[in-house]
């Protein structure tokens, strides 16, 4: 061992692997869901008698044609004949067409304010090519999935563990994901997550989004050389914005803010979406806006055992 | 006024450091003594002045003013001891029985084992002051397991023949083996080894240096006298600190030695007034002063100071120009040439030290006695790439002088700590700042330098990222927002679905309980809580995996364990079911899924002090739960054809006092008579038998062979046609059964035979059981406790156990293990607790040739000859290349080497004579020996991690614990 380069490894160059093993971070990720109101475009209502609105659970970390199947099953008896053979695709509360590839709360966090439920308006008409890509069917998902993951990888291990992995592993990756199967999605994904005590992934797979300019990402690594320290949070945000002022900034992720300090090495393994990257949402923090404390939402003491109704056709 | 610095290093993982300050004492630094700066003095009952110093292992050896060498010992927990063994031999003759008037062809009266040795009492004397008996002579009172008669004689017909334990007609020669302890007694003390000459002054000594022959016991110890001449001091070990002799070593002609050292494996070599480099050759186990000098041609300017590492040496020559050895230093002394490449470096410097791994060179720069270190040794750069300066805040006088720097891997994750280096001729209260950069709370690691430098140079943390306060934030954070959603009662856009996923995998299920042999199948896990095994199209096995009471690994070949399985229809008995995979990794994940999900909560089980090793040298903690047994609905089977039993269940718990039994039957419309009985083993202790063509309900028992009273009386209840429920209860005293239909229907019927024998049911007779209620009496009175295990990480062979909760193992290397962790707490291991583990097997093989008249020995043996590698008998073919690891754990410490530790002594290449191949070995080749075998070894190693902790400086061969009174604990070993 030299003194002035990296850490030891233990006797003959075992080294002991690290992983992600906060299972209780994990699952409380894994479950957070958002209650989302679907609602048919106000012109494309084609009979007489109005749709009412649909409401689902959706989970935070799928994609929005993985759950639509319902919503679009609801909603076409209301439209045209013409329009109940295209594709759906949806628009948030801004007017603005939802991209499908990006996971459902990431958007939410980006761009719906916090405000539940979210309101999110379906369309049958008119898909706006020219933003948004066609997503014919699930596989067209599935191979964006697959495509993040080995990215991440390449990322994270040279793309090594990936290659070795066999295609039912990629299949179990798949539809743990997709079925919200929280036990078959880990246990191949756990794999992906391990890394040398000491030493971290090689890189990190982090991207960042502001409202103004979606999708950044940037070479970030989990130990900084210089002060052989964990990259925390803060500094891994400098690499996207050095002239950052992290006053005026709130950076959200799953609906939380974690705190600068945190080592991004433990927040690749814990808070990634499924698809291994990391997807930061960077805000303009206001003044006065209390992330929890939206009209809808009031503190739990006094709403016991009260809750919103349920769709009324099934 | 010279400070140097001795550090030591140690087959285990402490390092340690010394010093000398001006006025001749010595310090050491131990990082975590109390005192501020970390280093103490030495604890010495003699105050010398000491000018070198060379150590290993603890032990230092030092030249004092007087140029004399000195040892010190340090007092240790294991204390130094030698057995001294002698034979005291008499013969028989008719005037004096038996006595020492032996006939001259005899041994001596005192001798050694084979009786060439004469060791008479007197020839046996301590070595040295530093030595003292413990005990007078004592008399080995076993032979071959059996005890002897008080004096300990053993007799035989004659002197090498065999030895009987008790006299017989024709013994006319007895003998006796005497014993005792020296034990070395000056601890803490300079002691001084004797001089070449009587006289010390003739010629004194003015270097001194030491190091371990490779991995062996033995240590070099090499000194330059001040004549230039070599001595090398034979013996040297951790039990024999002070050698036993001075040899002088012989150097070519002419030349002087100024220096001496040892390289990290022994090797020594010497560097003289003219600056030529000579280093030994021929070291063997047997001849640790090796044979010939070799001289390697050093770099222009001559040579000054040298200092060699395990691959590299460094070398500062008379211009004070620095200079490396091109090649490795493996390489120079092995092709024995007299050319070495040398490549400068640049620097201007006085001395120079590299440590014993070659990755740390410090060097005392020659203006300003600023220390420098190597920066960027890696193991594709062995020579570094800069000079950096190594404490910037520290002064150093110039004439400090580094020599040679050893071992640094100490710096384990665990060497951490926040000191600071100083001189140490500073008063111990004086604190140094660190060099910049550092911060209070960073690790500091110590690199142990024998030279005159010390640093305390910073590292990166070693360990594992970790956990902050803001994880606790960020999940409080997740769970108050799940809160604010789960207000919103929306369906769930996905459906857990009731297929549940499944991961499967081929393997061979050999089904022990049942004496199966192995079936090839397909096992699977699914839903994270069933484990399926696919036999065949239709045949599976299933269990829950939550019945699996232990998971134990079957050999060290790591590819197949078996489960315990809770099997709940035989009393008592656990299911034993083994798998086996294609590899070891599949085994490996399919065994650490399974004890993750099997582990059971600390809640229900309930961990008791008692552990479990199995052949794989794993370890399990067993406990035991309880299952609660609920009352179960019984399945009605249906009887076999042409018997006129109904209906027939075994109860599984007998039927004992609290015991209900509830039944719903319907009686055909032409029922005559049926029956129910409970039955033991050949008797029944109830037989309830409504006759529906006498109108009466017959109760009775049958015992012995016999039907015993009836009882008759009573309301008959019931009529053909109809279904009735009935109960049957079994109380303190009586069998009652109530019929209910609109009304119930009391019978009771006294105990006559003890209801606990009871073991089946039956229906017989017209009548149709529809559904059958088994409540056993109260289940805390019948609770199970079944006996789980958990396999705690580790490798070991024998574990004790004591009952205050103490654990200590030993592994197949003899190591002492301490179990650490409460068994009260809970069975997660955390992670703090948790250090390396290691085991050492060897595996041996032995070469076997026959000695023919053309080409002397070879490996042709004649026809009916074992195999030229074989084992020890001779009759498994044992090549090299075949032995294999026992599984991917372990790793290989050493490559193949002779052995030259086998019992019949070898000569000085590892081999034995003999006749013939299964004869008796003996070291030197006589006239008739046709064959020969050595052994070869090689060292194998598992390492993991786990909760234990290694007792340092002995090996055992046998432990037990035994606790007293509850308040002290003896522990009774035998050390080897």
């Amino acid at each position: 061992m030299s003194l002035f380069t990296q850490r030891p490894a233990n006797r003959k160059g075992q080294k002991r692997i690290r992983m992600a093993e906060d299972r209780e971070v994990l699952r409380e990720i894994w479950e957070a869901r958002l209650p989302v109101s679907f609602q048919l475009a106000q012109d494309e209502v084609a009979t007489l008698n109005v749709p009412e609105p649909f409401y689902l659970m959706v989970p935070r970390l799928l994609y929005f044609p993985l759950v639509t199947d319902k919503v679009r099953k609801h909603f076409i008896q209301y439209v045209s004949p013409e329009a109940s053979g295209r594709e759906i695709w949806l628009s948030d509360g801004n007017g603005q067409p939802i991209k499908w590839n990006y996971p459902i709360g990431l958007w939410f966090d980006l761009f719906a304010e916090g405000a539940l439920p979210w309101t999110v308006t379906v369309h049958f008409d008119g898909y706006p090519e020219d933003k948004i890509m066609r997503c014919s069917c699930k596989d067209t998902v599935r191979s964006q999935f697959m495509s993040y993951l080995k990215e991440a990888d390449a990322l994270k291990h040279k793309g090594n563990v990936m290659n070795c992995m066999q295609e039912k592993d990629h299949n179990q990756l798949w539809q743990g994901f997709q079925n919200d199967k929280f036990d078959q999605f880990w246990s191949a994904n756990k794999k992906l997550m391990e890394s040398v005590v000491g030493e971290g992934f090689r890189h990190i797979p982090i991207k960042c989004y502001t409202p103004e300019k979606l999708a950044m990402q940037r070479i970030v690594k989990p130990i900084d050389e210089t002060t052989g320290t964990w990259t925390t949070l803060h500094d891994a945000l400098l690499e996207f914005f050095p002239t950052i002022d992290f006053s005026t900034v709130r950076v959200i992720i799953h609906g939380v803010e974690p705190p600068l300090g945190t080592p991004v090495q433990w927040l690749s393994e814990h808070m990634s979406y499924p698809d291994n990257f990391l997807h930061l949402s960077v805000l303009p923090s206001t003044p006065g806006f209390s992330y929890f404390s939206t009209p809808s939402l009031s503190s739990p003491s006094t709403e016991s055992g009260s809750r919103v109704s349920p769709n009324s056709s099934s | 006024m010279a400070m140097s610095m001795a550090s030591h290093h140690s087959n285990d993982q402490s390092g340690a450091l010394y010093g000398v300050d001006y006025s001749g004492r010595v310090w050491t630094f131990n990082a975590n003594s109390k005192t501020s700066t970390g280093w103490s003095m030495l604890p010495v009952n003699n105050r010398l002045d000491i000018k070198r110093l060379t150590s290993i292992s603890g032990i230092v050896w030092a030249i004092s003013s007087d140029h004399q060498i000195y040892v010190f010992v340090p007092k240790r927990d294991v204390p130094i001891r030698v057995r001294e063994e002698v034979y005291e031999n008499e013969r028989w003759n008719p005037v004096n029985n038996f006595c020492d008037q032996l006939l001259p062809t005899d041994r001596p009266h005192f001798s050694d084992e084979t009786g060439l040795i004469n060791r008479d009492k007197s020839y046996i004397k301590l070595p040295s002051d530093s030595w003292q008996w413990e005990s007078d002579w004592q008399i080995v009172d076993t032979f071959e397991n059996q005890l002897l008669s008080q004096d300990g004689w053993t007799y035989a017909i004659d002197f090498p023949a065999n030895y009987k334990s008790e006299k017989s007609w024709n013994s006319m020669v007895r003998r006796r083996k005497l014993y005792h302890y020296r034990r070395y007694v000056a601890h803490n003390r300079w002691n001084k080894i004797e001089a070449i000459y009587e006289d010390h002054t003739k010629e004194p000594f003015v270097d001194v240096s030491v190091s371990r022959y490779g991995n062996s016991e033995m240590f070099c110890l090499w000194a330059v006298s001040v004549l230039g001449q070599i001595y090398f001091r034979s013996e040297v070990s951790e039990n024999n600190p002070e050698g036993s002799y001075w040899h002088h070593i012989e150097i070519p002609k002419g030349l002087e030695a100024c220096q001496v050292g040892v390289s990290g494996q022994g090797v020594p070599f010497i560097v003289t007034w003219t600056g030529s480099f000579l280093f030994r050759t021929g070291l063997t186990p047997h001849n640790l002063s090796g044979s010939d000098w070799i001289e390697i041609g050093g770099p222009t300017g001559g040579l000054f100071q040298v200092s060699v590492g395990e691959n590299t040496m460094w070398a500062i020559t008379r211009d004070k120009k620095c200079w490396t050895l091109k090649g490795t230093v493996q390489d120079v002394f092995k092709s024995s040439s007299s050319a070495a490449e040398w490549l400068e470096i640049p620097g201007k410097l006085k001395c120079i030290s590299v440590s014993r791994n070659d990755q740390n060179v410090l060097a005392v720069c020659d203006e300003e006695g600023v220390v420098l270190v190597r920066y960027g040794i890696a193991d594709d750069q062995r020579h570094g790439q800069q000079w950096k300066e190594a404490f910037p805040e520290v002064s150093w006088d110039s004439i400090s002088v580094c020599s040679r720097m050893s071992e640094v891997d100490s710096i384990d994750g665990s060497g951490d700590t926040s000191t600071a280096s100083i001189r140490p001729d500073l008063p111990p209260q004086t604190q140094f700042n660190l060099s910049s950069g550092s911060e209070s709370g960073d690790t500091v690691s110590l690199c142990w330098i024998d030279g005159a430098c010390l640093s305390a140079i910073k590292s990166r943390h070693d360990g594992d990222l970790e956990v902050g306060p803001w994880r606790e934030e960020i999940l409080t954070n997740l769970q108050s927002l799940k809160v604010g959603t789960e207000k919103f009662d929306y369906p769930n856009a996905v459906e857990s679905r009731a297929s549940s996923w499944s991961k499967s995998v081929k393997a061979r299920m050999i089904h022990k309980s049942k004496k199966e042999g192995g079936v090839n199948g397909e096992l699977e896990i699914s839903n994270n809580d069933t484990l399926v095994f696919h036999k065949s199209m239709q045949n599976s096995w299933i269990c829950s995996v939550r019945d699996v009471l232990s998971v134990i690994l079957d050999s060290e070949a790591c590819i197949s364990f078996s489960l315990r399985i809770r099997n709940s229809f035989e009393d008592g008995r656990a299911e034993i079911v083994s798998f086996r995979f294609s590899n070891e990794k599949e085994c490996e994940e399919w065994r650490t899924a399974i004890v993750e999900i099997s582990l059971k909560p600390q809640e229900q089980c309930k961990l008791a002090n008692l552990w479990l090793t199995t052949d794989a040298g794993e370890i399990h903690q067993c406990g035991q739960i309880k299952i609660a047994e609920t009352p179960s609905e019984m399945d009605i089977i249906t009887p076999a054809a042409g018997d006129n039993l109904k209906f027939h269940h075994p109860l599984v718990r007998g039927f004992c006092v609290g015991s209900e039994l509830r039944i719903d039957i319907s009686i055909p419309a032409d029922a005559e008579r049926f029956a129910f009985n409970f039955k033991g083993n050949d008797d029944t202790a109830f037989h309830f038998n409504p006759r529906l063509d006498v109108s009466q309900v017959v109760r009775n028992s049958y015992d012995k062979g016999e039907w015993g009273e009836e009882e008759r009386d009573g309301v008959f209840p019931f009529l053909k046609g109809q279904n009735y429920e009935i109960l049957f209860q079994c109380s303190e005293t009586h069998f009652i059964t109530i019929v209910t239909k609109k009304h119930k229907f009391v019978f009771a019927f006294k105990h006559r035979i003890l209801p606990r024998n009871i073991t089946t049911f039956t229906a017989v007779g017209d009548v149709t059981v529809n559904s059958i209620r088994y409540d056993p009496a109260n289940p805390e009175d019948v609770e199970r406790l079944e006996f789980i295990s958990n396999p705690i990480p580790g490798h070991f062979w024998k574990l004790t156990a004591a009952s205050n909760g103490m654990v200590w193992t030993l592994s197949y290397d003899m190591a002492v293990w301490v179990y650490l962790l409460n068994s009260k707490k809970s069975l997660k291991l955390e992670s703090n607790v948790i250090g390396p583990i290691h085991d050492e097997k060897v595996f041996h093989t032995y070469e076997n040739q026959r000695w023919n008249p053309i080409s002397s020995f070879t490996s042709h043996g004649l026809p009916t000859d074992r195999h030229s590698w074989t084992d020890e008998t001779g009759r498994i073919k044992l090549e090299k290349e075949d032995i294999k690891l026992p599984s991917n754990k372990w790793n290989w410490v050493t490559e193949w080497e002779v052995d030259f530790d086998l019992k019949e002594g070898v000569d000085k290449d590892g081999w034995q004579y003999a006749i013939d191949f299964p004869a008796s070995y003996h070291p030197k080749k006589n006239l008739r020996d046709f064959v020969r075998r050595r052994r070869w070894k090689r060292v194998c190693r598992f390492t993991t991690d786990g909760p234990w902790n290694l007792v340092q400086n002995i090996k055992l061969v046998d432990i037990c614990i035994w606790v007293r009174n509850f308040f002290e604990m003896k522990n009774k070993t035998k050390n080897v």
